[in-house]
């Protein structure tokens, strides 16, 4: 690792003061991981604050339902479950079509907790499981940066990811589902792979099969589930590690594999490097059982993977996987927002990188003959558009006319910005993630928040008012409209101009039956900003049980 | 490793052919690939994909209280929307900020006058600057509400 000599901020800058530099580092390691981690769980706590300790949206009840069910009934009962009341009429094999690492996690955390006698409910444990993970991922983007770059490097890049708001998105408190820890996951077993690349052991190499085999365990659900995401989420995980393409085919057949592509592969194991790595690689795969052998060989192509790029680039190949990640990352962010998930840890590990270059520069004194150095080697492989920012400062310090101030201007600067940074990470939390789908927030002119908390008023009827196994019947719009209701313009409207099939139709009376006796004007519909244009009729078949305070929910009897 | 290998050509006959590179096919130049980058993350970035999907209008339009028509270049207060100008513009504002550091990146090179790296460097830090603020404004229009409370 080249790099490590030349950036270690904390450390090297102050031998005189403290003698016992490697405890020093490693102090500040610990205590700035440690912070990190804190503000992490604290940013994400908004919801709970504000509300209660709830999980948030569709996904995340459905998977508490299931480790609800788990914990209750042990794991061997969860996988023959067969739930009926899943997707009414036919009920659902959840047991056998869900892919159950959230739930083992969480489950397990359950398990130790009260085998130590403390008795948390399994509903705190799956609110609070996404921000205690943050946490993990921030130590283990550490990990992975400074096994790229520098320690400086990764502590900047743990605390970047901990508020950074692409990942709070997906793991405020309560929002549990798999993104949040696939992510953990995906660094981590990143992290060991480029651990075992390096070191060649056994022992990181079936560490790397096993991350991974629990990395899955989240992203086939997405293969599972979400078919039109599982191109974009599988490529940017192939896009750091080209060769890893092969991985995804070897998963389905191995040795096929082997048989087709058997000329690469025999050029491949020509490579004098890495010999000895594939031999002991070779000992691990007889030792792994028949599920393992398919991963295994994976963690034995991945040791293959820097003799592939080394025909072309000089130098530092880590970091070229890793801007070629950002930038695939950057492509699939741009075709599904939701894939900003997959962008937002490797900008963060490019920001940690080019924060550590920057603040190496900056706080070393005018030693100089080591600055010329440094530039002629990074040269090579800068790639990352933040990186850039370095070359300012070497610049100036170059030609000294610009001199003296620069140094400390940039540094302010800097600080400026990652105060900038993160006051927004924690706004973009606070008001853009941090609201549990079941309670809906609204902003007056004037800025203040208005609570309408219509649903949980609403489940609260129907828990105190119905029976244990009532049918409920709902309804909600997927946002498909059939042609029928929109009116002669295209328009969907629900107004005086809307269409026949739509004034009439059983919804429409369901959601305005009696609109006219509040607000005002009378019956005026604030959402979409219009007058109900077919009102004071009679319902026939049906009753009125329950209307919510703001007329989100309407509970009729049949 | 290699007697495993070794095992399907012990039935197998390799075929004895020679397969040449074609000699048009070479890897393009730095600043080829740099354009097509570039463009395309201004493409990307732009939402292009979002507007061929859900073709919104180039431009919004909002009834004020008098009854007349104003246009609106921001889709206010939604993140995961957009108008096609606005867009276009945010992500030339992206662009242009990568640009200048990319730029600044080459001021150090030895060759270059002083007078033409300063130039450089200005053009460069009008650049970030420009886009920085540019977008931080953009931001205040797409959501009014940033970082009010």
């Amino acid at each position: 690792m080249p790099a490590t000599a030349t950036a270690k901020p904390g450390a090297k800058t102050s031998p005189a003061i403290f003698h016992n530099t490697a405890g020093f580092s490693t102090l500040i390691t610990v205590t700035v991981l440690t912070l990190a981690w804190l503000a992490g769980f604290a940013s994400r706590l908004f919801a709970v604050i504000r509300f209660e300790s709830i999980i948030h949206e569709f996904d995340p009840w459905f998977n508490y339902r299931s480790t609800a069910y788990m914990v209750e009934h042990g794991f061997y009962n969860f996988l023959n479950w067969f739930d009926e009341r899943a997707w009414y009429p036919l009920g659902r094999i959840v047991g056998g079509t869900v892919y159950p690492g959230l739930m083992i996690t969480s489950g397990t955390i359950h398990w130790i907790l009260h085998a130590l006698n403390i008795p948390v409910h399994i509903r705190d444990i799956c609110v609070f499981l996404a921000p205690v993970f943050s946490g993990l991922t921030a130590i283990s983007t550490y990990l992975l940066t400074s096994e790229l770059w520098s320690r400086g490097a990764g502590l900047f890049a743990a605390c970047f990811i901990a508020i950074v708001p692409g990942y709070s998105s997906r793991s405020v408190a309560g929002s549990y589902d798999n993104e949040g820890i696939a992510i953990f996951a995906l660094q981590f077993t990143y992290y060991l792979w480029l651990k075992s690349v390096k070191s060649g052991s056994v022992f990181w190499s079936i560490c790397t099969a096993l991350s991974y085999f629990y990395m899955r365990l989240f992203v086939s659900y997405t293969v599972f589930y979400i078919i039109g995401l599982v191109y974009s989420m599988q490529i940017p995980f192939v896009g750091f590690q080209p060769i890893r393409t092969s991985e995804h085919m070897a998963a389905s057949g191995v040795f096929a594999l082997l048989m087709v592509v058997g000329a690469m592969k025999y050029l491949h194991s020509l490579n004098p490097k890495g010999e000895w790595k594939q031999v002991l690689i070779f000992g691990t795969l007889l030792a792994a059982g028949a599920v393992f052998l398919a991963v295994v060989l994976l963690t034995y192509m991945g040791v293959i993977a820097p003799w592939s790029g080394s025909c072309c680039l000089v130098s530092k190949q880590d970091i070229v996987k890793v801007a070629l990640y950002a930038l695939s990352a950057v492509y699939f962010a741009g075709v599904m927002v939701r894939l900003m998930l997959t962008l937002t840890p490797v900008v963060c590990v490019l920001a940690g990188i080019a924060f550590s270059i920057i603040l190496d520069l900056m706080l070393k004194e005018d030693d100089v003959p080591v600055v010329p150095e440094i530039e002629e080697t990074k040269n090579l492989y800068d790639k990352a558009v933040k990186t850039k920012k370095r070359s300012q400062e070497s610049t100036q310090q170059a030609d000294h006319g610009l001199g003296a101030y620069a140094r400390p201007g940039t540094v302010i600067a800097f600080m400026v910005l990652l105060m900038l940074f993160s006051v927004h990470c924690t706004w973009a939390t606070s008001n853009a993630y941090s609201s549990p789908s079941i309670v809906l927030a609204s902003y007056g002119n004037d800025g203040s928040r208005k609570i309408l908390d219509d649903f949980r008023e609403a489940y609260g009827w129907l828990s105190q008012n119905t029976a244990e196994d009532a049918r409920v019947m709902s309804w909600w719009d997927y946002g498909y409209q059939e042609a029928d209701y929109f009116t002669e313009r295209g328009e969907y409207r629900v107004d005086s101009e809307g269409s026949k099939t739509m004034l009439n139709c059983l919804m429409y009376k369901l959601s305005y039956y009696r609109y006219d006796s509040g607000g005002s004007p009378p019956g005026y519909d604030r959402t979409r900003n219009a007058l109900p244009g077919n009102r004071g009729f009679k319902l026939t078949y049906l009753e009125e049980a329950y209307t919510t305070e703001h007329w989100l929910v309407r509970i009729y009897r049949i | 490793m290699e007697a495993l290998y070794a095992i399907p050509f012990s039935v197998l006959e390799i075929p004895n052919i020679k397969i040449k590179k074609p000699s048009w096919l070479q890897p393009p130049s730095a600043m080829t690939t740099f354009s097509l980058v570039l463009l395309s993350y201004f493409l990307v970035t732009g939402g292009i994909i979002y507007d061929v999907i859900v073709e919104p209008p180039s431009v919004g339009s909002t009834t004020d209280e008098h009854g007349h028509s104003r246009p609106v270049a921001f889709m206010p207060n939604r993140v995961n929307g957009q108008y096609i100008m606005e867009g276009l513009a945010s992500s030339f504002l992206f662009s242009l900020g990568g640009l200048g550091f990319i730029i600044l990146d080459q001021t150090h090179n030895p060759s270059t006058p002083k007078l033409n790296r300063i130039i450089l460097i200005c053009i460069a830090f009008l650049c970030i600057l420009v886009s920085f603020f540019t977008t931080w404004i953009f931001m205040r229009m797409k959501l009014p509400g940033y970082l009010q409370n």
